[in-house]
């Protein structure tokens, strides 16, 4: 990432931020590697990647909630970052930031929102509700959001809400001096709101702040960005003018660089997906719920099937519709041909169909019981006075799955991720289920426990068991699956089999 | 676990030293308690009664350790344990009934109206009322468990509506006229030394304890209240266990009813309310031993012993009735600091 200096003196009216050799590590892994990202005023870059490339952590050295180490160096508006940049000195330089989730406080009003920021006017101590009616109103005015500030937040739209957050970050800051973060802001709108919400952002941007948006539409990019950034790997893998933008190639520079494109055909879901060889043993059939629109997925004894996208395509949302986690609000899933009623969970395990959660300490294991405990909970009864047989087992698990410490005794929640995640498995494993139900199991775990669990998905597949795995990694699906379903916007868009079954292809079609 | 070993050893300890008990305690005994309490890791509480007991007897040995002031504290907490008990149920699945008291009261008066002045027999009173309790237990639950009511906000309610009741049935006054004889006889019958109410707290805690923590029924409720939301992730029927907590509440709370009407002869429609708190004192101060960091069967009535001992000894050395809510308050608070430090304790451990 050598920089030479005479790059700097591109921008003479001085750029507004300019962030050179940007390098943060967690834990001795290093998550950003010398990136630099540079915005001069009333230019919008955009800052693409996938997930896990960096971006958030960009966003978050920006806005001063992670410190950069040594060799790092930030400039904002010609000055210089000082080694303790936080999150102030940030707001006092005029880094700004408009979330995805906008922090609104839904029993409150508009106006009230604004006041926590603007500062309540008050006489003799109390407040005088016209006048903050008026200076709300003001605000918004001025901001461009068609908003009346005595909504309550809660009523608001999500493109409302996204507005009225962007006038919070816009309120107080001079956009000669502004630096805006759109962090992955339009990725719950829809594509009018999101529209009307980045045109709003172009806006601030004519007028002179300088625009940093992360996001996974290319579509936006090309229309409001200037310029583009593509983080890979926690570095620059790619810079170009966004008129020249190829998409495919973009894509192909997210993902990875790989130059192997798979061939055969890329399915686009109409009907349901053919199968593997047999019967099948899952089905499901116009599963719609909350944020699955429709879906219908049959699933063959010892398969293993991917299922992948962005954060808000539904993905992990299908897996919970099967699992009777989530209520759905239309469709059926048979298992072995017999119908699972879907009230809860309870139907679903009942039948054999199993679901591990990525929040192993909010919808896994109870922390405050032994791993014993944990481990025999779905189906004590088995084991009720039979003590002996309830020690082997658990003792058997404990050794398959190298649980560590190999303590039974162990409260659940003192063991690491990793361990927490193989008693979790080994609590399904210990009913025989027929199908497994993993959303991103390898979340927040070491590579041995997830070479461990690979290992152990292709073994329970040999023996018959159906495995349904979303991931957030398309290596890990392409390692794993026999086929893989993007899915977006609520429906499964694409269907990925045979050759097609790449880490890249997978990415395009998670991405595009 | 080793780190947190010294940690639990301590729990007890401040308990059992209210007021002026901690000055002549520590003066008599420096190294006595500390050396209970570390031996005594899950059994600091009743390395506190012990301790305590000692104590007394030789501060008041003409008055403390005699047959008769032990069976009148063993005796005098019969009601208040199984009160406590009837509120432990809740509490292990993650809930709280704040009308366990009311329900008591209302039960002592609904079985002296309907044996007494209604002339039912003794046995259908007596299971009429278990019902009337199981009943508005099961009403609290469905409130909870199936209307998502906050579980404090629905036994208030509950427990208001009842104290009305409670008057209402007795028209405001005591009620002590024809009381079936059977309810004095199941409370005051001597066996073995023992009244009969003492053998009844321990048969139902004896219950409770099997079922608590050796049926997959108890590990089923424990993992409700550790985490409701896993507990149903793996096929449990949380509400159904809520539900069917509550309603064992309301039945525990309106045998204890019973069981104050057969010792006294007498229902009093404001009896009952005050002996809530001190019920959930001991539940959490129950929770600090025995099996620290779980609310517990056992560790509910060692509690209710200590507050019983100690405060036992303490008015025989002169101390006025009132302090003895200061005492439970104290030991109130207390107990959910140290069961809060447990669990805290239990999962930093590693």
């Amino acid at each position: 990432m050598a920089h030479p200096a005479s790059h700097q003196p591109e921008a003479p009216a001085g750029d507004r931020l300019d962030a050179t050799g940007i390098t943060v590590s967690f834990s001795g892994v290093q998550v950003l590697r010398g990136v630099r990202l540079r915005a001069a005023p009333g230019e919008i870059v955009g800052l693409l990647g996938a997930n896990g490339s960096g971006k958030s952590t960009m966003v978050k050295v920006l806005s001063g909630v992670y410190q950069a180490e040594a060799g790092s160096c930030l400039t904002l508006n010609g000055e210089k970052a000082d080694p303790g940049y936080g999150p102030l000195t940030a707001r006092a330089l005029g880094v700004r930031v408009s979330h995805q989730e906008s922090p609104l406080i839904g029993s409150m009003t508009v106006a009230d929102m604004l006041a926590m920021q603007a500062g309540f006017p008050t006489q003799g101590g109390f407040i005088r509700q016209r006048r903050l009616m008026d200076q709300a109103a003001a605000i918004l005015r001025a901001q461009g959001v068609a908003v009346a500030p005595d909504r309550l937040a809660g009523s608001l739209s999500a493109g409302e809400r996204a507005m009225v957050s962007l006038a919070l970050a816009l309120r107080d800051v001079d956009p000669q001096r502004a630096i805006l973060i759109l962090d992955e802001a339009t990725a719950a709108l829809s594509t009018p709101d999101a529209g009307r919400f980045l045109r709003r952002a172009k806006a601030a941007a004519d007028s002179g702040v300088a625009v940093i948006m992360v996001t996974h539409r290319l579509a936006e990019v090309r229309e409001f960005c200037s310029r583009v950034v593509v983080l890979r790997d926690g570095e620059v893998a790619l810079e170009s003018p966004a008129a020249e933008l190829d998409e495919r190639a973009v894509l192909r520079v997210m993902v990875g660089g790989a130059d192997r494109v798979g061939h055969g055909t890329v399915s686009l879901a109409g009907g349901r997906a053919a199968s593997g060889a047999g019967a099948a043993r899952l089905e499901a059939r116009s599963l719609r719920g909350a944020a699955v629109r429709e879906a219908d997925l049959a699933l063959a004894a010892g398969e293993i099937v991917g299922v992948t996208g962005r954060a808000d395509s539904g993905a992990s949302d299908l897996l919970r519709l099967v699992a009777g986690v989530e209520p759905r609000t239309g469709g059926t899933v048979t298992v072995g041909g017999a119908a699972i009623a879907g009230r809860g969970p309870r139907d679903a395990v009942q039948r054999g169909v199993v679901y591990l959660s990525p929040d192993r300490l909010i919808e896994g294991g109870v922390a405050t019981m032994t791993v014993a405990e944990n481990l025999t909970l779905p189906r004590g009864e088995r084991y009720w006075l039979r003590r002996r047989a309830e020690a082997a087992d658990v003792a058997k698990v404990i050794g398959m799955l190298d649980v560590r410490p190999p303590r039974p005794d162990a409260m659940f929640g003192t063991l690491s991720g990793g361990n927490q995640q193989k008693v979790l498995l080994g609590r399904w494993l210990l009913l025989d289920p027929t199908v497994l139900l993993l959303d991103d199991p390898t979340a927040g775990i070491d590579p041995n426990t997830r070479d461990l669990l690979f290992k152990l998905l292709g073994e329970l597949a040999a023996a018959g068991v159906s495995v349904l795995i979303r991931s957030t990694e398309p290596e890990q699906l392409a390692r794993l699956c026999g086929r893989v379903l993007v899915m977006q916007e609520g429906r499964i868009a694409t269907v990925l089999e045979g050759e097609m079954v790449t880490t890249e292809e997978i990415g395009l079609a998670t991405y595009a | 676990m080793q780190p947190t070993l010294d940690q639990i050893g301590q729990p007890g300890r401040p308990a059992s030293e209210p007021g002026d008990a901690r000055t002549r305690a520590a003066a008599v005994t420096p190294g006595l308690l500390r050396r209970a309490g570390n031996l005594t890791i899950r059994h600091s509480i009743l390395a506190l009664i012990i301790v305590a007991c000692v104590i007394f007897s030789v501060l008041e040995p003409s008055t403390f350790p005699t047959t008769a002031n032990l069976q009148s504290v063993a005796l005098g907490q019969a009601v208040s344990a199984l009160l406590a008990l009837a509120v432990l149920i809740p509490v292990v699945v993650g809930e709280f009934d704040l009308s366990a008291g009311y329900v008591l009261g209302f039960s002592a008066v609904l079985a002296a109206a309907l044996g007494g002045e209604a002339g039912l027999s003794g046995a259908l009173t007596l299971i009429v009322v278990l019902l009337v309790g199981a009943a508005i237990g099961s009403v609290s639950g469905i409130l909870v468990a199936r209307f998502r009511v906050n579980s404090l906000i629905a036994t208030l309610g509950m427990g208001l509506a009842v104290s009305g009741l409670s008057v209402g049935v007795s028209g405001g006054q005591t009620l002590s006229s024809n009381i079936p004889t059977l309810f004095a006889t199941v409370a005051r019958t001597s066996v073995l030394g023992l009244q009969t109410a003492v053998w009844l707290v321990i048969g139902v805690a004896l219950v409770l304890y099997l079922l608590l923590v050796r049926t997959p029924l108890g590990r089923k409720m424990y993992a409700t209240g550790g985490n409701a939301r896993v507990a149903r992730m793996v096929g449990i029927r949380t509400r159904l266990l809520k539900i069917g907590a509550f309603a064992a509440a309301g039945l525990l709370a309106a045998l204890a009813g019973t069981l104050q009407l057969g010792m006294s002869g007498a229902a009093d429609p404001s009896f009952g309310s005050s002996l809530l708190l001190p019920a959930f004192a001991a539940v959490f101060l129950g929770s600090t031993t025995v099996r620290p960091g779980h609310f517990n069967v056992w560790g509910t009535l060692l509690s209710i012993v200590l507050l019983a001992v100690g405060f036992s000894g303490l008015s025989l050395m002169g101390v006025p009735f009132w302090a003895q809510p200061v005492f439970d308050g104290a030991a109130l608070v207390i107990g959910v600091l140290l069961s809060r430090s447990e669990t805290r304790a239990q999962l930093s451990a590693a």
